[in-house]
């Protein structure tokens, strides 16, 4: 898998516009998200992964309004069938990040591929993913293809 | 020391008046003339001290007395008294007038250096005499002729005009504010009961004033009363009446009692000690705990809980479960603190291990000091409960967040181990619905819990639990009292609280106990997570002060909030600011009592109760005069009867039309915070 392999990476990881409170201030961060099948267990699974890292020289503060600082879905034929945060509880204190210039921070998580009900999903997913920050920034979505 | 019940000081006081009347009728019998000296003498100015009653000796207070172009106002006992009046002319009048009586007016001869009158104030509507019926007297008693006062036989009452009937009508729409970020006094002297971990108890502080010239005197033996003032006959005091035991009511015979009497008292005959007697009052003080940081908890004095603790501090008996992230139990601000054993939930750590796993922002801990940290301890932040017992559940991770089915097994566990009220500054999209949760949420209503949760911050509509019919929805103002950028709002916020907002300052967030990087500290956050913890704690001082019922706290929240926004509910704020002094004296405000005042104050109509309207309390005063006149309102917040520190009252002007309905929104403050002039107005209009 690779998440930000550094300036002379192939292809180009989307930019966002880090949030602030004042309008225009500070200096953005960048996402990318990377997906990497995996056997758990004899079963197929999935390591989504959601890089941060501050893209210029100085670091970046994320304002994010609960406990929550990342989100996945998955989605086919433009329908979510998938989000990590369903069914999750969140505390709902309105708190500041930091992302230093040249820090990667990268949150993951291990996907089963089912759907919302736990049913297996087949064919392309797309999968997406976003800080939770205000506002949201989300990464290039990736295709997966379910068997 | 006994101290007497109001009730029982006004009556001695009645006796008191009585006695001094008839020996100042007595003495003006006697001399039949003016009194104060030689009349060719004279000073340039002179001293005039009196007393204003009712025929029957009832002293009458706050009435206007006008002297020239002096003007004084009497005191509770009727009493009042002018200094270095200026000598104009041989003969001076005094205007006597109060709201309910008929005025009067009194002559004086001013030419001594004290002069000393009684004025007799007769009730509108009462047939018994005129205002000046055996309204001279005293040592300098005043006044034409002598004899009894009178002068002349009882003639015929003339036939009273037929009363008008007006067809005016004030319509009072009866609401509550906060008391705000008053200044509060110093703690000097904190009651050690505040500090006490015993079981639930309402406090009420009480002042007590002095009541000039009565006391206390125990004798050595019981003895009749008749006997002890015989013996005393030339000692200048009398006694009342038996207290019990050998305990009696004594009272100076003359109107100035002096340190003098009261020394000459204990030196009688079978005495064995002497106190004064006092007026106790309960009062409504906004009390300064001595926490380090209480004065940056701009928060708290915000929805009066400096009043609230007048009532009460919380108890040790209300278990408050905080689901939440864990907390730590061993910050040095929750030392002391009663913690019951928790429970947790979330999947990366065991069952027993409820402490919060953070390093920096502890969520939880900030909840639960918000609700219950230490207070008076001379360190740290207040918390709004200086008693309750915290039940952490830690049901999500700081860093990770939570399940809903985790929420759920919380609740359950809380109320099945004795929780009274849950705080959850959580939230999930309330598109999930969860049946099991919804299931607990249910439960804890059956089990008469209170269930408290914040409406989330996404700017949007309210999340779940707080989306729960059952569940109380908090959002957030800032300082001012404004909903915050974050505040999640709509139909199902039922009141507000202080979030803060720490954009632009990190003074105008909310204060509390937390861990920054691995050190126990303090730190200021922003979050309807920190709004709902306010309600929580007004919650347990609620059920500290026997409010338990989980509809009539809900109610009283909602009715004695202080209405911000539109008029009335709207889906920002909800019924308004929460108001912890009003919630807990069960202040709502279907309880005031509203009346109309003429602009003269000689006419009040009502008292009338409001009843509710859709969220207003609305009081209709009929048959009233048209023109200018003044509505009014108070509730007896302390139970005493009578309008004065600690209840809440207000006033507004009004129009009233000839025939039609005027209406008016009428607010009530806490007495303490109303200016002297209103409390002037209210008292007499109220305790007439």
């Amino acid at each position: 898998m690779t998440v930000f392999a550094g300036l002379g990476a192939t292809g180009t990881p989307s930019t966002g516009t880090g949030a602030s409170p004042a309008a225009g201030a500070g200096p953005a961060v960048a996402v990318d998200l990377a997906v990497e099948p995996v056997d758990v267990g004899g079963q197929a699974a999935y390591v989504l992964a959601l890089g941060v890292m501050a893209s210029g020289n100085e670091e970046a503060v994320l304002t994010f309004r609960t406990g929550q600082t990342y989100d996945f879905a998955a989605f086919q034929d433009g329908r979510e069938v998938w989000r990590w945060s369903a069914g999750r509880a969140f505390h709902q204190a309105v708190t500041e990040r930091r992302f230093r210039p040249g820090e990667l921070v990268v949150f993951t998580h291990v996907w089963d591929g089912r759907d919302a009900l736990g049913n297996p999903l087949t064919g392309p997913v797309e999968i997406r993913a976003w800080l939770s920050s205000d506002p949201p920034i989300a990464a290039e979505p990736a295709i997966l293809q379910l068997p | 020391m006994k101290s007497l019940p109001s009730a029982t000081t006004r009556r001695h006081r009645w006796f008191h008046s009585i006695a001094w009347l008839l020996l100042a009728t007595l003495v003006t019998g006697c001399f039949g003339s003016p009194l104060g000296g030689d009349p060719g003498r004279g000073t340039d100015t002179f001293a005039l001290q009196g007393i204003v009653v009712t025929p029957d000796g009832t002293p009458v207070p706050g009435a206007v007395v006008r002297v020239g172009d002096r003007e004084t106002t009497s005191n509770e006992d009727g009493t009042f008294a002018f200094k270095d009046l200026p000598v104009q002319g041989d003969r001076m009048e005094i205007v006597v007038s109060a709201p309910g009586y008929e005025p009067a007016t009194e002559v004086i001869y001013p030419s001594g250096s004290n002069l000393s009158v009684t004025i007799v104030l007769t009730p509108i509507g009462d047939t018994g005499g005129d205002g000046s019926d055996g309204g001279q007297g005293g040592d300098g008693g005043t006044g034409p002729g002598g004899g009894d006062g009178g002068g002349s036989g009882p003639e015929p009452e003339p036939e009273p005009e037929p009363e008008p009937v007006y067809r005016g009508t004030v319509e009072a729409s009866v609401r509550l504010v906060n008391a705000g970020n008053a200044q509060v006094a110093a703690a000097a002297a904190v009651p050690r009961e505040l500090l006490s971990s015993s079981a639930g108890r309402s406090v009420t502080r009480t002042t007590a004033d002095v009541v000039p010239g009565e006391w206390i005197v125990q004798l050595d033996s019981d003895y009749p009363v008749q006997a002890i003032n015989t013996m005393w006959a030339d000692a200048g005091v009398r006694v009342i009446e038996r207290l019990a035991d050998n305990f009696y009511l004594v009272a100076a015979e003359e109107a100035n009692a002096s340190l003098e009497t009261e020394l000459r008292l204990a030196q009688l005959p079978n005495v064995v000690s002497v106190e004064p007697n006092k007026r106790v009052r309960p009062v409504a003080v906004p009390y300064a705990p001595n926490d380090t940081y209480f004065d940056r908890q701009w928060s708290l004095p915000l929805v009066s809980i400096p009043y609230a603790w007048n009532v009460t501090t919380g108890s040790r008996d209300v278990v408050v479960a905080v689901l939440d992230t864990g907390i730590l139990p061993n910050h040095p601000d929750l030392q002391g603190v009663r913690i019951v054993s928790g429970r947790n939930f979330a999947s990366d750590q065991s069952a027993t291990n409820y402490t919060d796993d953070a390093t920096s922002l502890s969520h939880g801990t900030m909840v639960a000091g918000i609700i219950g940290a230490m207070t008076n301890n001379g360190q740290g932040i207040a918390g709004i409960n200086w008693s309750v017992s915290i039940m952490p559940v830690r049901v999500m991770s700081s860093r990770y967040g939570g399940t809903v089915a985790a929420v759920g097994q919380g609740i359950r566990w809380a109320v099945d181990n004795g929780a009274h009220v849950i705080n959850m500054s959580l939230a999930w999209d309330a598109t999930y619905n969860d049946t099991f949760v919804n299931q607990q949420i249910e439960y804890a209503v059956s089990k008469g819990v209170v269930l408290v949760a914040g409406a989330g911050n996404d700017s949007g509509r309210v999340t779940m639990p707080a989306a729960h019919p059952d569940v109380i929805a908090v959002g957030a103002v800032d300082r001012s009292k404004r909903l915050t950028w974050y505040s999640n709002y709509g139909p199902q916020v039922d009141v507000v609280a202080p979030g803060g907002d720490t954009r632009y300052s990190q003074a105008n967030g909310i204060l509390s106990t937390d861990i920054v990087s691995g050190r126990y500290t303090y730190s200021y956050q922003q979050g309807t997570s920190f709004a709902a913890p306010h309600v929580t704690g007004i919650v347990a001082l609620m059920y500290s002060a026997g409010i338990t019922d989980p509809n009539e706290i809900r109610e009283l929240l909602r009715y004695t909030a202080e209405d911000l926004g539109a008029p009335g509910f709207d889906n920002y704020y909800g019924y308004g600011l929460v108001n912890a002094y009003a919630a807990v004296t069960g202040s709502d405000p279907v309880k005031a009592r509203v009346g109309v005042a003429s602009a003269d104050g000689t006419r009040v109509w009502g008292p009338v109760n409001p009843v509710r309207i859709g969220q207003r309390a609305v009081a209709r005063v009929e048959g009233v005069a048209p023109g200018r006149q003044t509505v009014f309102a108070w509730i007896d917040s302390v139970p005493d009867g009578v309008l004065g520190q600690g209840d809440f009252a207000g006033m507004a002007e009004v129009q009233v039309p000839e025939d039609g309905t005027v209406s008016a929104d009428l607010v009530l403050a806490i007495w303490e915070t109303l200016p002297a002039q209103d409390r002037a107005r209210l008292a007499a209009w109220a305790n007439r």
